[in-house]
């Protein structure tokens, strides 16, 4: 090929390559703008007012372009019926967003609450939404909010969020994020779990301060991983997963004393039963995650008639059915039968159980 | 009068940029430098955002990712040995260079069509690794055919600097499409493959294959032996061992039995072992500098900025002083680093310096030792003999992970700090004292 040959055949790759990036933006561009109330991921908050203790953007909300302006459809506060609370997958104006819709009828048009969350919790009275605010530097906070769905503080997260609950007394709001190298220098992940006081928003505990005993004696190493919290209904202790070397062990721990002990191995992201006497986890298999359940008195392990591999913190729809996402809609199973799961709400994740 | 002047003046700016670098820097070197600056750009662009897109998009355990790391730093090792020994072979180093470039530009596109299938993005992600594996060693193997010897660090230096320009323009590039487009990974994978695509043409089209002579493989000392001097008088060349025919990796292998590259070998590993990774240094200096973790990627930005001015100029001391030399200051400026780390309650101001030690310390090592190796190689087994070093130093990090992490377990963090730093001083003592026992060969290729 001769020199003029190729500087023509590269100046025709650049070209190319320029309007297909060009093109393909452009054309991108105009998809996401297509959608009412779009820009959809970017800004979560954007009502939110930096100055004090600003309210959580709702339906209708002045001079916010990231909120949907037909004010009818949006709760302004919580239903006072037993509902769920969940992040809404469907697409359109509201994907990503909070919504809800009662127990009773979930077929029902959910209501949006607004607010834009990677994953979300709530319970008595309290709620945690994790989001990405993402730009030059990926921003990762939690927002503390109340049933009025007003915020009441702010958390900066080191790292991209994965789990949240709180315990079921309101008291506490337990967070686990993945931690990882930067690109520059790619590694292995590891997780960072703290416990913090809904009240006042501020870090009750690191779980790397605690203590571990396992079979009576201290259990210690450097490697040590926390995650997936679940609190007791008396919200004083919680279980949660502590992996080390390859191991998963649960871990049942007292959040006033410090201290907590190996109960049981082989356990992930493990969700206690509203009466506190059975969680549910996931353990991974040759074909991915299995669900089972464990009966903390006993120590007995029931595998869930689920086959494929759920990777999820599950959520208690009452004391025989879980629920869980799977694809982009929430599942139930039921912990004690036969039965073969069933869609509970589709276009949904990360669901909440509320029962006021 | 004055315009003559001032077109004398402009003259000499013209006469001064065109002997100041590029004039001594060849083509090749230069567009080997823009193939890399234009894939760095579009293999950030898509490390960064990764993880984001693993995690919300595909909705995949991080620890699934952090499997799928670990896969590749295994096959990274091997795929650069396979590259280094097959393009040796072939003496097809442009070609080798073009396969893992071009491996690594059909998984971007690849990324696109893999749906929520975990293990497609695992076999991508490894994909993507082996073609790196597979390039860095012939494309380091170029470069140093290409330059003349005497500006070999200079050629890396140059190299080194335009990479990590597109390095630190990748994820600006990212996040300004997430901007745009929010949400819309799949406009970086599309954008990030055309990126791809113009290295990619920039090697195809433009960057001059170089193998070796191949009557220097036969006579390596033809030259002295013409020019009439006796065996004698060419001492040196009685201590180049016969390089066995073909490249394999006995052969590679082989090269350790070069005095001065089994010296750079054995300096380059114990230096390695003495090394924290940069994430951990990273990850002290935050905690010390009390910063918010959403300044975390500021400190690599720094770093890298340091690094990419800092290539060249270390270059070409290196070229100047003696590149021994300047590859043991870097290891210096990183001890510096360490006892920064060390002393408490330093200033926030002398702290953030760290990163300033720590961009020069990357700018005087990392392109200085491949100059380093590749002034002793024969040039029939450059690749084999680059990939070599390359698989040692990479053992070598990892088992000073490793030793990082039970001295710390059974210790402490900051006697591991400590234990690092004696470490440090005297594998630097070392490798000092054996380069400077084991100087440079002069041979004739």
């Amino acid at each position: 090929m001769s020199s003029r040959l190729r500087i023509i055949a590269f100046a025709l790759i650049c070209a190319v390559s320029v309007l297909v990036s060009v093109g393909y933006v452009w054309l991108r561009k105009g998809q996401v703008a297509a959608l009412p109330g779009g820009r959809a991921g970017e800004a979560p908050v954007a009502a939110l007012d930096p100055s004090g203790i600003p309210a959580l953007p709702r339906e209708g909300s002045h001079g916010d372009p990231d909120v949907r302006p037909d004010a009818a459809a949006g709760p302004a506060v919580l239903p006072g019926a037993p509902f769920v609370i969940f992040r809404n997958t469907a697409l359109g104006p509201d994907y990503g967003r909070l919504a809800t819709v009662l127990l009773d009828d979930v077929s029902r048009p959910r209501a949006s609450a607004g607010l834009r969350c990677e994953r979300a919790y709530f319970a008595a009275g309290y709620g945690v939404c994790l989001t990405a605010d993402r730009g030059v530097m990926t921003a990762y906070k939690a927002y503390l909010f109340d049933r009025s769905l007003r915020l009441v503080h702010t958390l900066p997260l080191k790292g991209i969020p994965s789990r949240t609950r709180v315990s079921p007394d309101g008291r506490h709001a337990a967070i686990t994020v993945f931690v990882s190298g930067h690109s520059y220098s790619p590694g292995t992940f590891s997780t960072h779990t703290e416990i913090y006081r809904t009240a006042d928003g501020s870090r009750v505990v690191e779980l790397e301060q605690f203590s571990v005993e396992r079979d009576g004696k201290p259990f210690r190493a450097v490697d040590f991983n926390y995650w997936g919290v679940t609190f007791t209904p008396d919200g004083d202790r919680f279980y949660a997963t502590l992996a080390t070397s390859g191991q998963n062990y649960l871990i049942e721990g007292n959040i006033d004393t410090r201290q907590a002990r190996v109960v049981h191995a082989g356990v992930e992201c493990p969700s206690l039963s509203p009466d506190g006497r059975r969680l549910v986890f996931k353990r991974l298999g040759k074909a991915g995650w299995r669900l089972y359940a464990l009966d903390l008195s006993t120590g007995s392990e029931t595998p869930l008639p689920e086959e494929r591999s759920v990777d999820d913190q599950v959520e208690w729809l009452d004391p025989e059915r879980i629920l869980y996402a799977l694809g982009n809609d929430i599942w139930e199973v039921s912990v004690e039968g036969e039965e073969a799961p069933s869609v509970f709400l589709a276009n949904a994740y990360s669901p909440a159980i509320v029962r006021p | 009068m004055y315009p003559i002047e001032s077109f004398g003046a402009a003259l000499r700016v013209r006469h001064w940029l065109r002997s100041a670098l590029w004039r001594r820097v060849d083509r090749n070197v230069l567009l080997l430098g823009l193939t890399s600056f234009f894939t760095d750009i579009s293999s950030e662009m898509v490390a960064t955002i990764l993880p984001l897109y693993i995690i919300y998009t595909l909705q995949l355990s991080p620890l699934q990712f952090g499997v799928v790391d670990g896969l590749y730093q295994g096959v990274a090792v091997l795929m650069r040995l396979a590259g280094g020994i097959l393009s040796d072979r072939w003496q097809g180093h442009k070609t080798v260079t073009g396969i893992g470039y071009g491996i690594s530009a059909i998984c971007r596109l690849a990324l696109l069509l893999t749906g929520t299938s975990w293990n497609a993005v695992a076999a991508l992600v490894v994909s993507d690794r082996i073609g790196k594996g597979l390039r860095t060693a012939p494309r380091d193997a170029l470069l140093a055919l290409s330059a003349r010897s005497a500006e070999l660090a200079t050629a890396f230096g140059v190299h080194r600097a335009l990479d990590t320009a597109g390095a630190m323009i990748g994820p600006l590039v990212a996040f300004l499409l997430l901007g745009l487009v929010p949400g819309g990974f799949d406009v970086i994978f599309v954008v990030s493959f055309c990126f791809a695509l113009i290295g990619l043409a920039v090697l195809i089209l433009f960057v001059e294959n170089r193998g070796a002579d191949p009557a220097a493989r036969a006579t390596p000392c033809k030259a002295h032996h013409h020019a009439g001097h006796g065996p004698l008088r060419c001492p040196n060349c009685r201590q180049m061992p016969p390089i066995l025919p073909g490249a394999s990796l006995r052969s590679a292998i082989g090269l350790l039995r070069i005095p001065r590259f089994s010296a750079l070998v054995a300096s380059g590993s114990v230096l390695a072992l003495a090394s924290l990774s940069d994430g951990f240094v990273f990850l002290q200096l935050q905690r010390q500098l009390a910063l918010e973790s959403g300044f975390f990627p500021l400190l690599y930005v720094i770093t890298s900025l340091v690094y990419m001015l800092c290539a060249i100029p270390a270059g070409r001391a290196a070229d100047r002083l003696g590149r021994g030399r300047v590859f043991i200051a870097g290891y210096v400026l990183l001890l510096g680093v360490y006892l920064m780390l060390l002393v408490p309650e330093l200033p926030r101001g002398v702290l953030a310096c760290s990163l300033l030690l720590l961009g020069g310390y990357y700018a005087a090592t990392d392109g200085v030792l491949s100059a380093l190796a590749s002034a002793t190689l024969p040039a029939p087994l450059r690749a084999s003999g680059l990939a070599l070093l390359a698989s040692a130093i990479g053992v070598a990090r990892l088992c000073s992970s490793i030793l990082f992490g039970v001295i710390w377990t059974s210790v402490g963090a900051d006697a591991a700090l400590f234990a690092f730093a004696v470490g440090l001083l005297i594998a630097a003592a070392v490798a000092a004292l054996v380069l400077r026992l084991v100087p440079q060969v002069q041979y004739e290729f």
